[in-house]
């Protein structure tokens, strides 16, 4: 507990925590101008933002905190020694990770055959940026935990030894705030 | 199953979905709305950071910095 509470020693370790802190101004930088742009040009914008699928960004917003929930499970669980359970709640966080990647690319491909693809406006080219950069990270949250499952199975982690679980659920969460700021400013603010 | 970890998911949800609804009902740039939708994301954002990535056990510093990086963003947002 000691060791935690040290400056230098965040849960899940220094470096993921400056990684989070980075990902996070990046986007909240880059959604302050997307605000800016929209109040410069409102009538644009806002036609441009009722054209988005507000039920499937918030079937999405659902998936991806409920996955959260799941990776969040997966550390109590180890550190309660119960491996096998652990394990199968990784299964549930990748599966509804699995989930969020699918419906966005449907969401996707909905747009696209739309024609608002990327440089049909200011709007959709925010859109496009922000979304896509977030999907990635995403999918690299998947690879992370797909890693962390197997070393998981092996039987590498226990009560004592999770540190590389604990760093790979912080940068899982941390696509959940990334997702919750996009959703709010790019579905919901007008 | 973490009790905390369950309260956390169930309160997020309800907000999650008080976010969208007010965001449906006002269909132009209400300043309360606005006000109301910020402050929401913001503890689902702390929410989220402090209880599933345990920002609650690091260094008062590290929650600091998140607190004043969410409420600045909040902030900023809100104004532009």
């Amino acid at each position: 507990m000691e060791k935690t509470k040290s400056f230098l020693y965040p849960p899940g370790g220094i470096l993921i925590w400056i990684i989070v802190l980075v990902e996070v101004l990046t986007f909240g930088i880059a959604l302050i101008v997307f605000r800016t742009y929209f109040h410069q040009d409102y009538d644009v914008f806002l036609a441009s933002q009722n054209m988005l699928s507000k039920n499937i960004g918030l079937f999405n917003t659902i998936v991806l905190i409920t996955s959260g929930f799941f990776m969040a499970t997966v550390i109590v669980k180890i550190k309660q020694s119960r491996i096998k359970e652990a394990v199968k709640w990784m299964f549930f966080t990748i599966g509804t990770g699995l989930l969020f990647l699918f419906v966005k690319g449907w969401e996707y491909s909905i747009k696209i055959n739309e024609g608002h693809g990327f440089g049909y406006d200011d709007f959709f080219d925010f859109y496009w940026m922000l979304t896509s950069f977030h999907f990635i990270h995403v999918l690299v949250g998947m690879a992370i935990l797909s890693v962390l499952l197997f070393k998981l199975r092996k039987g590498d982690y226990g009560a004592s030894n999770f540190l590389d679980i604990e760093t790979g659920g912080v940068f899982w969460h941390m696509c959940d705030l990334i997702w919750i700021l996009l959703f709010t400013v790019l579905y919901l603010l007008h | 199953m973490n009790r905390k970890n369950t309260i956390l998911w169930v309160v997020l949800m309800l907000m999650m979905l008080f976010n969208f609804w007010l965001a449906e009902v006002s269909q132009t740039a209400v300043n309360w709305t606005l006000l109301v939708i910020l402050i929401v994301t913001v503890i689902k954002f702390l929410g989220i950071a402090f209880q599933y990535m345990e920002l609650k056990d690091a260094h008062r510093r590290w929650k600091i910095i998140f607190i004043v990086f969410i409420l600045s963003f909040a902030v900023v947002a809100g104004l532009v």
